[in-house]
Formats: C-alpha cells, structure tokens, sequence
C-alpha cells in the first residue's frame, strides 16, 4: 500500500528516532504511565472513598477509619486488591525510575556511570517490589 | 507554519532529553523567554521528582505497619495506627476556630492536596506528551496545554471535594 505523503510524515512520527533499547526505554515509558494513571485512580477510590459506598460506613475493619490497619488486612484479604497492589507498583518503579534515569542522563554523560546508575535504579526496582510482596503478604499473614 | 523539523522537535523533544548532554543541564534554570512547552517540560520533570520523593515517604509510613511485628509488640499495627492518626489530626485543634476549618486544616489534607496537584499535572501533561509523540495536535499545542491545564483544575476540584468535603457531609449525616 502506497502512502501519502502526509501519511508518511504521522508514520515518521509515530516510530521512535533511536533504534534499540532506548526506543524500548522510550515506549515503556508510556506504556507504564498509562497504566499507573489506572492504577492510581484505582488507589484512590479504594484508599478514600470506599466508605461512600453504601453500607461500607458500617463495616466492623473500617470502624478506625479507612487507612487504619484493620482496614488495609480487610482489603488485603481480597487477592484482587493484593495482586493490584503488587502490579501497582512494578510500573509504578518501572515509570519513575525510568523518568528518574532520564533526568540524571541529562547531566551525567560518562558510558561508565551510566552502565552503573542503570544497574543501581534496577536494583533499587526490584528491592521495591520485594518489599511490596513482603509488605502484603505480611500483612495477610497476620489477619 | 510550523515546518516538519520543528514538529519533529516537539514529537520527540522526550528522546532528546535522554540523549541530551550537560551543556543543556543550564536550561532548567533559565526562567526566561520559553513557549509553553517549555515551561511544561520543566513543571513535568519537578513534579516527577516530588512524586518520586513522595513515594519514597509512602513507602517508609506504610514499612511502620511491619514494624510493631518484627519489634515483637503483640497489636501489630499499633505504631502505623499512631501515625496516621496523628496525620490525621487538625493542625490547628484548640485554637478557637470554627468546627470545618478545623477539620478542614489536617496534615494529612495538607499533604493530599499537593500530592494530587503534582499527580493530576503529571497525568495531563503525560497526555499531552503522548499526544505530541503519536503526532496528534502538535499544530495546536499551546490550546491543547490549556484545555488540559482546565480539565486538570475541574479534576483536582472535584478530587479535593471527594476528600475534603464528602467524608464531612456522611459523618454529619451520622
């Protein structure tokens, strides 16, 4: 199929100028803080307004408010809102340390640091998303 | 008319600012003569900065619900329960003003409404971004900034009015 030229400029636009893993880097980036912006909204009805729904006011776990500790081992209790909350942040720290990555790269230009920054902020991600699993699972256990 | 290399500029100003070097580290304090985009770009980066800061915070109050456990105290979540009660308190309780201003002014409001102020400009924006990089808009830039910046300010409204205010009126209705 034979594109316009104008086609051919919104194409242009849409691929990536670098090739390799900073298009990978650049895409991801994206796609993660489309999905952190679901997961967000997601947090927040769940962690403010659960109450306003209509007979959560009187549930024994919320009686200390919606953030006390009996609320977040209810909540918990559902796999649902454990697995959410699990995914909720591997994008969460896959979106930030990548957005963190880029604006210490504008100042840092050394291959070497670069290489070592990048392994750091991995490391950093995936302690991150043990302590989340840890955090939950903990919580759980104790209910 | 905006010609094609400057609206490439606009698409991918995002893949430059990974490849770009020191020498353009000076910009982010330059404060005058910017466009719009510019100015966004800077606000996108602060307040993904805060973000990353607030989130680091989080993680820290939310680690005190562990705490008590590993302590050994025998009612976990003691500790995590004193915490958020106290950021819940009112910041000025006792000091003679009116019942809602009281309830109005706690640490933890305080702090919600700046984090869903840098949340909801971090979101819209990134929309914008996302927009530009698909090559939607890009001749509109500056009116598709401020029909986002006002969609942003209805949606934090109405956020601060789910917080603030909602939760007041049911423990009225009570």
């Amino acid at each position: 199929m034979k594109l316009s030229p104008s086609q051919e400029t919104k194409v242009k636009r849409f691929i990536p100028k670098h090739s390799g893993s900073s298009a990978f880097w650049w895409v991801l980036q994206r796609v993660s803080g489309f999905l952190v912006f679901l997961f967000v909204f997601f947090h927040m009805v769940v962690n403010h307004y659960l109450t306003l729904w209509p007979g959560m006011e009187s549930r024994p776990e919320l009686e200390d408010g919606i953030a006390s500790f009996s609320a977040v081992q209810w909540k918990m209790q559902n796999p649902l809102y454990f697995w959410i909350s699990i995914l909720f942040v591997v994008f969460l720290m896959l979106h930030m340390l990548n957005g963190f990555r880029m604006v210490v790269l504008d100042v840092a230009t050394g291959h070497s640091f670069r290489k070592i920054f990048g392994i750091l902020l991995l490391l950093i991600g995936v302690l991150a998303v043990i302590y989340a699993f840890t955090l939950n699972s903990t919580i759980l256990s104790l209910g | 008319m905006i010609k094609v290399s400057e609206t490439e500029n606009i698409v991918h100003q995002s893949q430059v600012e990974t490849d770009s070097h020191g020498s353009k580290f000076y910009r982010w304090f330059k404060p005058f003569s910017r466009g719009i985009g510019m100015y966004s770009w800077l606000a996108q980066r602060l307040t993904g900065l805060l973000l990353i800061m607030y989130v680091f915070i989080h993680f820290g109050i939310i680690g005190t619900m562990l705490l008590d456990t590993f302590l050994g105290f025998e009612t976990p979540g003691l500790l995590y329960n004193s915490i958020t009660a106290a950021m819940g308190s009112s910041l000025v309780a006792g000091m003679g003003f009116p019942e809602v201003v009281e309830s109005m002014l706690r640490f933890s409001y305080i702090i919600d409404a700046g984090l869903i102020a840098a949340l909801v400009y971090h979101g819209y924006n990134g929309i914008r971004v996302v927009l530009f990089d698909l090559g939607i808009g890009i001749r509109k830039q500056k009116q598709i900034f401020w029909i986002l910046l006002i969609l942003g300010i209805i949606s934090y409204i109405l956020a601060m009015y789910l917080i603030m205010i909602v939760p007041e009126i049911v423990l009225a209705g009570e």
